[in-house]
């Protein structure tokens, strides 16, 4: 099986079978358009992903490699087993900001599996909570004025549930 | 608005257009009638030619109309009639158009610089009156806001966290613009969970703006109405309604909630049998259930009627890959303040169908609904003092079963008591977790 050398922001060097990396679109788009799939001794650098998200992202990678191609049908998004579901989940046991990180290496590496996944994750962060709830998730800070406030919430009441 | 006066100004042309077209044919029938040896052919040519073209151009004109008024089915009668008679009709008006506009757009540009000229003198007067003041625009003043404090350091969200404590992790305001809408398409989801985006939207001001992204809300029309979503401005004839924004029509149209389901209680007393030894003895019997709608923003809706309470109730119509067969399943579209259903009986008998034409072995390809039954319901929508759209009256209610290929409708009388109207309970897990991004 041919590999790649791929090489994080750290310099740690990440022998990686060339099947896996091209699930990354930058790295595939990389690897044809510059030559470099026959040489066994090119490095591609990634100065955007440190080593320990690059792991990570090599772990998710080596996981799905055998996953088809995403359709769109109705069908097939019933026989998605709740194995790889779990199994994802547990993949994305993490902190916020890993999440974070993982976010924008896969926006940057063109995973879109993982980019989808991710994004999906920190929208169920969001789902059915209150403002309040959200900002403490997301240490964020209210920067509105109390009437600003109340004029959001007299916009926002038609949606109110009582 | 400006294309609204372009439209009706180029439809007043237009019609007026047609008008001359229609005298001066009948002047020259009128010539050619008084001194038929005059004429030549070429001439009564070139005007039936260009008769015909003024005529498929308004029927193309209506059609367009139509379409914008969001009745697309309508409209296609329209266009085809006059592509019949001139093919090309489509570029012959799209050029004619051109041309209108770009006379008209000098005087619409001038009017709208001098707008926004006002638009900014208006703000920075109400800045300096106070802030008490009703906000015009939150969305401009939030833009505003975003751009001009430092706390932001050109990020839209502030962060909550002490600054003196040295934290390594990312903070969900370093993620880009793009991300965020993603996660926001994923938030708002396909059940169109638009509660939780307005929740959102009153988390900050940089929420704020993320939130009420237009295209956003303008996505979730187009999944709500679909092909009679129509255009902001011109709505249907008879209520022609403005709207300032794709919020501002998803709020405010009528349709149909998602994120719960309607039910309806009926109860009636039933005569039971005499009893056998006494005579006297007359039994009554009090039937009591309930019945159930649950509307799918992708245009999917599921009935059932059942005995059950509501809170078992709502659980048995909430997964929608596994349904019990007793539920009937269909499709709805919205038109105007109604609703209509078609509505049959779960896959399960269509599969058992499907079986039986494998057995036989037959070459002939059985029509799978030649023996079905179909529900035919118009609700019409109404509201409630707390909810919009919460309540749907009985309006019709037709059976329609296909018997070898003839059709046997029977409609149902709609009393109030065994048809009372349905109202919308709102059921938490149906919304739970996102299934697929909006797009």
């Amino acid at each position: 099986m041919p590999s790649i050398k791929l090489q994080s922001s750290d310099e740690e060097i990440f022998d990686t079978d060339i099947q896996i990396a091209k699930c990354s679109g930058t790295i595939k788009t990389m690897l044809e358009d510059c030559g470099m799939e026959d040489d066994e001794n090119a490095i591609v650098p990634l100065p955007n992903v440190n080593s320990t998200i690059l792991r990570k992202v090599l772990t998710w990678a080596h996981y799905h490699k055998d996953d088809p191609q995403p359709v769109d049908d109705d069908e097939s998004k019933e026989k998605r087993t709740d194995d790889i579901i779990s199994w994802d989940a547990d993949f994305l046991k993490v902190d916020q900001g890993t999440l974070f990180e993982l976010i924008l290496a896969a926006n940057y590496l063109d995973i879109k599996g993982l980019l989808e996944l991710t994004c999906k994750t920190v929208a169920n962060m969001i789902k059915g909570k209150t403002p309040e709830e959200i900002r403490k998730t997301f240490n964020i800070k209210k920067d509105f004025s109390p009437a600003e406030e109340e004029q959001v919430r007299k916009e926002n009441e038609w949606c109110e549930e009582k | 608005m400006s294309d609204v006066d372009s439209e009706t100004e180029s439809q007043g042309q237009g019609v007026s257009a047609l008008d001359e077209f229609r005298e001066s044919w009948q002047r020259e029938l009128q010539v050619q009638a008084e001194h038929p040896q005059e004429d030549t052919r070429s001439t009564v040519h070139a005007s039936e030619a260009d008769l015909l073209q003024a005529k498929a151009e308004s029927l193309y004109r209506t059609a367009v109309q139509l379409e914008q008024r969001g009745k697309v089915y309508d409209a296609i009668p329209f266009y085809r009639k006059a592509t019949q008679i001139v093919p090309d009709i489509e570029f012959k008006f799209y050029e004619q158009q051109k041309l209108n506009n770009e006379v008209n757009k000098k005087y619409h540009n001038l009017a709208s610089d001098f707008a926004k000229q006002l638009d900014l003198g208006e703000q920075q007067a109400e800045g300096t009156e106070g802030d008490d003041k009703l906000i015009d625009n939150l969305y401009e003043k939030f833009q505003h806001d975003l751009r001009q404090d430092s706390v932001y350091n050109g990020k839209l969200m502030a962060s909550s966290r002490d600054p003196g404590v040295l934290s390594t992790g990312l903070h969900i305001s370093d993620l880009p613009p793009e991300i965020v809408m993603r996660i926001l398409r994923w938030v708002v989801s396909s059940q169109l969970d638009m509660r939780s985006l307005e929740q959102c939207s009153a988390v900050c001001k940089g929420f704020y703006v993320y939130a009420r992204d237009e295209e956003l809300w303008r996505l979730a029309c187009v999944k709500v109405w679909g092909h009679s979503i129509g255009t902001l401005d011109a709505q249907d004839a008879e209520n022609s309604t403005v709207y300032y924004s794709w919020r501002d029509m998803f709020i405010r149209r009528e349709r149909v909630n998602f994120s719960g389901c309607y039910i309806s209680k009926t109860t009636y007393l039933r005569m039971g049998e005499n009893s056998f030894q006494d005579q006297f003895y007359r039994p009554v019997q009090l039937v009591e259930y309930y019945r159930y709608i649950r509307f799918m923003p992708d245009g999917k809706v599921l009935m059932m009627t059942s005995a059950d309470e509501p809170s078992q109730g709502v659980t048995r119509i909430r997964n929608v890959h596994n349904i019990r067969p007793d539920v009937l399943r269909g499709r709805y579209r919205l038109f105007g303040d109604t609703v209509t259903l078609v509505l049959q009986k779960s896959s399960q008998s269509r599969a058992t169908t499907g079986h039986v034409r494998q057995r036989r072995g037959s070459v002939m390809p059985l029509d799978e609904d030649s023996n079905a039954t179909q529900f035919l319901i118009e609700l019409r929508i109404g509201h409630s003092p707390k909810r919009r759209c919460a309540q749907l009256v009985w309006s019709h209610y037709t059976l329609v079963q296909k018997r070898n290929k003839v059709d046997t409708s029977s409609e149902f009388d709609l009393t109030d008591a065994k048809y009372p109207s349905l109202w919308f309970s709102p059921v938490k897990s149906y919304h739970l977790d996102a299934d697929a991004p909006l797009v």
